[in-house]
């Protein structure tokens, strides 16, 4: 059911340069400015179209010794996915032996924001001998911000033996004025790049032979002001005269008296001297993004000269326009602005402008010409199997039933390679009446409004319209179906999983066996609406059945998303080798024969990172992660959402917390961003909090306690299965709340309560089987009591978690405690519990040592004021900044409130505040507490 | 969802240099178009009745990939403009 799609092949002849005619105008000066490139990061070659930029690259590349690395860009290349598939290709060619032994590189890699992607490459050319060079062409049609942000990026960190090339029409949106401040940009500009009156003659008299003579030069120079594809044009003109000196004359006379826009002047002037066959095909063929042979005789039909004509071509117009490939060899060789693609002449492309130039013609004389050509172009592309470009085609044709045919024809196709972003603009095209008749469309352009995170609203209105198409009476039980199936796909992002679980049993009801793909999605909703309670048992096998049929289905969409939940569920019973077994499947299943990874397995990679980060193998979970959150943002930016919590824990991990807090940043703001459900904005809330209180902000965790309405002598009640948004929310939600409330009275120096609550929520834990809870839960009580002075009881907690969290390997959860946790260890090493493995704690601990960060846990104090506060006046702001009063404090501490007081005069002075507020702030900001 | 971009709401004058003419209305999508000199330079005006700003920005991409120097670009206000 899956098709090869000829859109992820690296197109070969984008990573060339086009070939070099014989004879050039040789430009010396500008080819030794642009050897000194070599010294420079950065080389901009900015001018309009026509000033020979592409030229004169090709003749530098070919000028060197050693390759180059080329890439022409197009649109296409506003993915950044297929960008930097390009761009490391091109690195390739430089130097294949630096790459093979760099896996990540090898096969085409996967799109990634910011740092990760370029790291091991970069390393590898820093660690490499030879000069990298990377001319990017045409860099104008990049208009994606990520690609420029990527690029940025290199360009700030580019090691010395990596250069860049930029051939564009307009600047790019880097810091220009700041790259030239620091000696790092090279340019050539309108400027160097318009031909010199020396070029000019050079051109002229030797290259194209025209003998002209200084005055006509000069008058020539003067009128195109150096612009090199008006002198081509200018040249061209003149040939076409021969050595009718009279009429050469005529020509330059009125070119230079003319006030006409010079290129149109001119392209008239060249055209008007074809023979109208060679005309005609000119003008015809402009509508094409590239040329072939044969796609250019379908295109053209002999003697149409208004109006549309069919595609079938009469005996005697098939014979003489057989030659269509003749006659792309023919411009080539005069010259004519077309530019071939490979080396076999298949494809080629006309200079953009003059195609622009063609096509102004086009309308002018054949005003009503145009969709019948692009008709033609798309039956072409369909016989060839090329279903986008024949979408296009059909869709600029304006032959919206065709259009709509084809796309209905690979609904499937295009959705299962999760290019939902395409098929929403491809739908977005059709007028509403064509959606409409085809009830197949409505329904998937639904689904992907959903899948892509519209708002609410969109899908609603959307969905109504859906419901009173009319349909023919057999298929509207495949209509209910359908129905259901959408609506079940709504509930389950509503976390209404009773509704959801209800209406999927309608749809599997009412589908007809043949809608393979939506059956498979139904059972895969139905299994995620089973699992939201925590009866892991069922849920797994569940899965299993799902993952059988999406496989039998060959649809990899389900079985990736289900196989990427079944190691979350394995995770959370402790069995994080299997979990990773289990990850290894899904990401084999995303990745296709090519080895690119498919949107959907960003899934698979949310889990796979957090799972490494909590083995401490922080560079791979950095990798997945960062992976995960570029696919996801083709698939659709709400699904990048749940890589954001283990960024942040990552983040804090690297002692980065300025990096965790960018992390929450991003989540909050897509959390906002989508109305789809309440669910993520309140998982941010939990993760802010969670952030918060790992770096002792207390004030700003009680808000949060507060809010949440958590209060502490709530117990759990086991979640049934299936319950609506607002119970899953409270109930589901509740036991990390819960833990985080545990984690505040801690921090707060209220050991008591917080073992209070924890040996509640460890029984639960328990019957839920969350192994992964219980070892978090254990650590917390070993830290209480370790707060309380009771290391007898701390050790045997920690025992407890080590002993559950021994078979999994986990690391992560005991040294994100910090110091503390660290002084477990070690007793608990010294008593002989779990001695290796607390060992091999310590060691990792060791090892990370990340830079002294603001993060300090509250255990650690660093001093930054004149005169200090002494170890007892820091326990007393301390107590004081939790919210307690002075007797309070003095009951604490068993002394008397006038000991308390004297402390805090001590303190503010210190302190330089007035009162107790201001004390708490300041403490926290300074980092004491 | 629908493809024909509406009602036209904005009107701009876009002034460019060089002497564009009528033959390239159709590929503008009938603009008014107006030479005109400034002093001894051809200068074009052309009045364009566009949607909305995208379709503003693609009709100056389109200017631009010809190369046209722009002059001025200037929002004209409903009672200025003219038949398009």
């Amino acid at each position: 059911m899956s098709h090869p799609s000829p859109r992820m092949d690296l197109l070969v002849t984008k990573l060339r340069p086009p070939p070099v005619r014989e004879k050039q105008v040789a430009r010396g000066r500008l080819l030794e400015k642009l050897d000194a490139a070599l010294n420079q990061r950065l080389t901009l070659v900015c001018a309009p179209a026509g000033y020979g930029k592409t030229t004169l690259l090709s003749q530098w590349v070919e000028r060197r010794a050693e390759p180059v690395g080329w890439v022409s860009l197009d649109r296409s290349d506003n993915d950044l996915a297929q960008f930097l598939r390009y761009f490391f290709a091109a690195i390739q060619r430089v130097d294949a032996n630096s790459f093979a032994a760099l896996p990540e590189i090898a096969p085409p890699p996967q799109s990634m924001p910011g740092p990760a992607v370029w790291t091991p490459v970069l390393n590898a050319i820093a660690a490499s001998k030879k000069e990298f060079i990377v001319i990017l062409d045409d860099y104008q049609e990049v208009e994606e911000r990520a690609v420029h942000e990527a690029l940025d990026y290199l360009i700030e960190h580019m090691p010395d033996n990596l250069h860049l090339i930029l051939a564009t029409r307009g600047d790019p949106p880097f810091s220009l004025p700041r790259l030239r401040a620091r000696g790092h940009l090279t340019e050539l500009r309108l400027r160097e790049l318009r031909f010199s009156a020396e070029e000019t003659a050079d051109f002229l008299n030797n290259i194209m032979n025209l003998g002209l003579s200084a005055q006509d030069l000069d008058s020539l120079e003067n009128r195109t002001e150096g612009w090199i594809a008006s002198l081509q044009l200018a040249a061209l003109s003149l040939q076409i005269h021969g050595q009718d000196i009279g009429a050469r004359s005529e020509f330059i006379r009125s070119f230079t008296g003319s006030h006409r826009f010079i290129l149109d002047y001119l392209v008239g002037e060249v055209l008007e001297h074809q023979p109208p066959t060679l005309q005609d095909f000119l003008l015809k063929t402009s509508i094409l993004e590239r040329l072939n042979g044969r796609l250019c005789d379908a295109v053209i039909a002999e003697g149409d000269s208004e109006g549309a004509e069919g595609p079938g071509q009469s005996q005697a117009a098939r014979l003489s326009t057989a030659s269509s490939q003749s006659i792309l060899e023919h411009l080539e060789s005069a010259n004519l602005f077309i530019i071939p693609l490979d080396n076999d002449r298949l494809w080629y492309r006309y200079h953009r402008l003059f195609s622009d130039l063609l096509r102004k013609r086009l309308m002018q004389i054949y005003p009503h010409l145009a969709p019948a050509l692009h008709d033609r172009a798309s039956r072409w592309y369909e016989q060839q199997g090329l279903a986008g470009e024949a979408i296009q085609h059909a869709l600029a044709a304006k032959s919206y039933e065709r259009a709509a045919a084809l796309i209905e024809a690979n609904i499937e196709v295009t959705l299962m390679r999760s290019e939902v972003k395409t098929f929403l603009n491809w739908v977005g095209r059709l007028p509403d009446g064509y959606q409409r008749s085809r009830p197949r469309i409505s329904f998937f352009y639904t689904w992907a409004l959903l899948v892509s995170g519209h708002s609410l609203e969109v899908v609603e209105q959307q969905m109504e319209s859906l419901a009173s198409v009319q349909v023919a009476a057999e298929s509207a039980s495949a209509m209910h179906g359908r129905m259901a199936a959408l609506r079940a796909y709504h509930k389950l992002f509503q976390a209404d999983f009773y509704a959801a679980a209800r209406l999927c049993q309608e749809a599997l009801e009412n589908l007809p066996e043949s809608e393979h793909f939506l059956r498979s999605i139904v059972a895969w909703i139905l299994s995620m609406a089973r699992l939201s309670s925590d009866d892991l048992q069922d849920g797994g096998q569940t899965l299993d059945k799902v993952i059988q049929t999406s496989q039998e289905t060959g649809n990899p969409l389900i079985a990736v998303a289900t196989l990427s939940h079944r190691a979350r569920l394995q995770m959370r019973q402790g069995r994080l080798q299997l979990a990773h077994e289990t990850l290894m499947q899904a990401l084999q299943l995303a990745t296709n024969p090519r080895g690119e990874r498919l949107p959907i397995a960003s899934e698979a990679l949310i889990v796979l990172g957090d799972l490494e980060r909590e083995w401490n193998h922080l560079e791979k979970a950095e990798d997945y992660l960062n992976e995960s959150i570029a696919l996801a943002r083709q698939w659709n930016e709400l699904s990048s959402f749940d890589a954001y919590f283990p960024l942040m824990r990552l983040r804090l991990a690297q002692g980065d917390p300025d990096g965790a807090a960018e992390a929450i940043e991003t989540a909050w703001q897509i959390a906002h961003g989508s109305d789809f459900s309440q669910i993520d904005d309140v998982l941010a809330d939990f993760q802010q909090a969670y952030f918060n209180i790992l770096r002792g902000n207390t004030l700003a965790a009680m808000r949060w306690v507060e809010e949440r309405r958590l209060a502490p002598s709530e117990t759990l009640k086991h979640q049934p299965a299936l319950s609506r948004q607002q119970d899953y929310i409270e109930t589901h939600m509740r036991k990390y709340e819960l833990l985080l409330l545990a984690r505040i009275f801690i921090l707060k120096g209220q050991a008591a309560r917080a073992l209070e609550l924890l040996e509640a929520l460890s029984d639960q834990a328990r019957q839920l089987e969350r192994t992964d809870l219980a070892i978090e839960i254990h650590i917390l009580r070993a830290l209480a009591f370790q707060q309380v002075g009771d290391d007898d009881r701390a050790c045997t907690a920690l025992a407890e978690a080590l002993s559950l969290a021994e078979p999994g390997g986990y690391v992560r959860i005991f040294l994100d405690e910090g110091e503390p946790m660290l002084r477990l260890l070690r007793q608990a090493i010294s008593r002989g519990l779990f001695p290796a493995y607390a060992a091999k704690l310590l060691a990792a601990s060791a090892q990370a040592a990340p830079p002294p960060s603001e993060a300090a846990p509250a255990a650690s104090i660093s001093q930054a004021l004149i005169d200090p506060l002494s170890e007892r006046e820091l326990e007393v702001l301390r107590l004081l900044a939790a919210g307690m009063s002075n007797p309070e404090i003095a009951g604490k501490l068993y002394v008397a409130v006038s000991t308390i007081r004297t402390h805090c005069k001590s303190i503010y002075g210190k302190l330089g505040v007035h009162g107790r507020w201001e004390a708490a702030q300041r403490a926290q900001a300074l980092g004491l507490i | 969802m629908s493809i024909d971009g509406g009602v036209p709401k904005l009107t701009y004058e876009i002034r460019v240099r060089g002497e564009l003419d009528q033959s390239w209305k159709s590929y503008f999508n009938g603009m008014t178009i107006t030479p005109a000199y400034s002093g001894d330079s051809p200068i074009t005006t052309l009045i364009a009745a566009v949607a909305d700003q995208p379709a503003l920005r693609g009709l100056l991409c389109k200017l631009w990939d010809l190369n046209l120097s722009l002059i001025s670009v200037r929002q004209l206000g409903e009672d200025c403009a003219k038949e398009v």
